[in-house]
């Protein structure tokens, strides 16, 4: 089975093989997670919101076209569910954290305290200014920097023109960008 | 090449994915321009920012896995929705370009129907408004004229109402209805064909009071819609009118639309059709 495309094993699995699923779910646990987690902002929210995903992409393989490539659609799903649930968490807490600070807690411990504590702070600078985004600017900026997604995927799955999802992605690098001005951090290679 | 133009494709070009025709003419602006360069560098520096705090990898749960499929193991198998047709191509917001095509698609139609242009076989709504009116004329001009001479298999000396609607059935094309006024004084004289506007209508012609009644019939709609429908929008059930010194009331009786002409008042007219309709009788 391992063999297989993707969009193989998304229409058997959308037939009701299960173990096509678990092949996809093999195959794409790693950066589901990652996304969510980037999205979520905590370990513990993002394991919930990756098995949410995944559940809901088994329940919408039956929408999947397997002409169309796996992977964008499986990322706008996944997109999507992130927004959804961060949305209805929003509702809950006032913050979207971005689970940046509780990564950079956990490996500034052994680096040298003064370097350690300006990447904290510039990372916290960083965090802030890209949760403070809407969720269409938030999205399409992870998606482009955390998967990597060149526009033309990214337009793919955000389901937008290329132009439009090119436009969000420089929108928010641009209010970023002035967030961290006036934060005092600056912005340099 | 203007600013604005440029610097909403900055990313794209620093990207690589510009096509060479236009990332040349975009790099030709960035020479000369300094804001254009300027924000350049402010996006790709602010795009390594971003990436160096978000993209470090993480590590997924050893659990995740048996979660989602203890889930998924729960639900029904994923249930089929709509699919695309094979021959529509795979391409990013084609569902948006199909609800496009068939907005435009429902506005052309409109156009054309609002302006008569297709449809006319089926006499929509807004043209049988002035169709109604020729239609009359051509039906009082067949009242006006004698019976055909030649005798008609349903002008029978016995001119029984069912007799004649069954013979008249095949000629029109539509059920034809047995009329019987006997009761009212009407005799049942003998039936043609006759064709108005393309639409085939029987005639029933009966001897009533020493005056000549008609009673055409036509399929439902396709001719006196337009009176019938005033009808049902002021309550009434039927139509009447009177015009050249002939009488008419129309009305529709199951699948049949009804006319009922003779030189009488509209409303001597009604009592008959009311009767005439029968049960059947309705607006």
């Amino acid at each position: 089975m391992s063999h297989l495309p993707d969009e193989v094993l998304a229409r058997r699995a959308a037939a009701g093989h299960r173990e096509c699923f678990e092949e996809l779910l093999a195959r794409h646990r790693n950066r589901v997670y990652r996304l969510c987690y980037r999205l979520a902002g905590n370990a513990e929210d993002a394991e919930d919101w990756a098995q949410e995903c995944f559940v809901r992409v088994y329940r919408q393989l039956g929408r999947y076209n397997p002409q169309m490539p796996f992977t964008p659609w499986l990322l706008r799903v996944v997109s999507n569910t992130c927004i959804n649930l961060g949305k209805a968490r929003t509702h809950r807490q006032d913050r979207f954290p971005l689970g940046i600070m509780e990564e950079r807690a956990s490996t500034v411990r052994t680096a040298d305290p003064l370097n350690a504590a300006l990447c904290g702070e510039e990372a916290q600078a960083i965090s802030t200014a890209v949760e403070a985004l809407s969720p269409a600017l938030r999205q399409a900026v992870v998606l482009r920097v955390v998967e990597e997604l060149s526009f033309r995927e990214l337009s793919e799955v955000l389901g937008v023109p290329l132009q439009t999802a090119a436009t969000r992605v420089r929108r928010a690098l641009l209010q970023v960008r002035e967030r961290l001005a006036s934060a005092g951090v600056e912005v340099t290679r | 090449m203007r600013c604005h133009w440029v610097q909403e494709r900055l990313l794209i070009y620093l990207a690589g994915e510009m096509d060479a025709r236009e990332a040349a003419k975009l790099c030709r602006h960035l020479e000369k321009c300094a804001h254009c360069t300027t924000m350049a560098e402010a996006l790709a520096e602010t795009q390594e920012t971003v990436e160096s705090v978000l993209r470090p990898p993480v590590a997924t749960p050893p659990m995740l896995h048996a979660r989602v499929m203890d889930a998924v193991e729960a639900l029904p198998p994923p249930a089929r929705c709509f699919s695309w047709p094979a021959f529509w191509p795979a391409f990013a917001g084609r569902q948006r370009l199909a609800l496009a095509c068939a907005a435009l698609c429902f506005l052309v139609v409109g156009f054309l129907l609002g302006h008569g242009w297709i449809g006319r076989g089926q006499t929509p709504v807004a043209q049988q408004r002035v169709l109604a009116t020729p239609a009359l004329a051509r039906l009082a001009s067949d009242h006006r004229q004698p019976l055909p001479a030649d005798p008609h298999p349903a002008r029978s000396a016995a001119a029984d109402p069912s007799d004649v609607a069954r013979a008249m059935t095949p000629r029109v094309a539509f059920p034809v209805r047995p009329v019987d006024l006997s009761r009212e004084g009407a005799r049942l004289l003998g039936a043609h064909k006759t064709v108005v506007q393309n639409v085939p209508v029987a005639v029933l012609s009966y001897e009533w009071q020493g005056r000549r009644l008609s009673l055409f019939q036509t399929d439902h709609r396709r001719l006196t819609v337009a009176g019938l429908h005033e009808m049902m929008q002021q309550g009434e059930c039927y139509l009447l009118g009177k015009r050249n010194g002939l009488g008419y009331i129309i009305w529709c009786s199951g699948d049949t639309d009804m006319v009922l002409m003779a030189e009488a008042s509209p409303e001597q007219l009604l009592r008959l059709a009311s009767r005439a309709g029968g049960a059947n009788f309705r607006g």
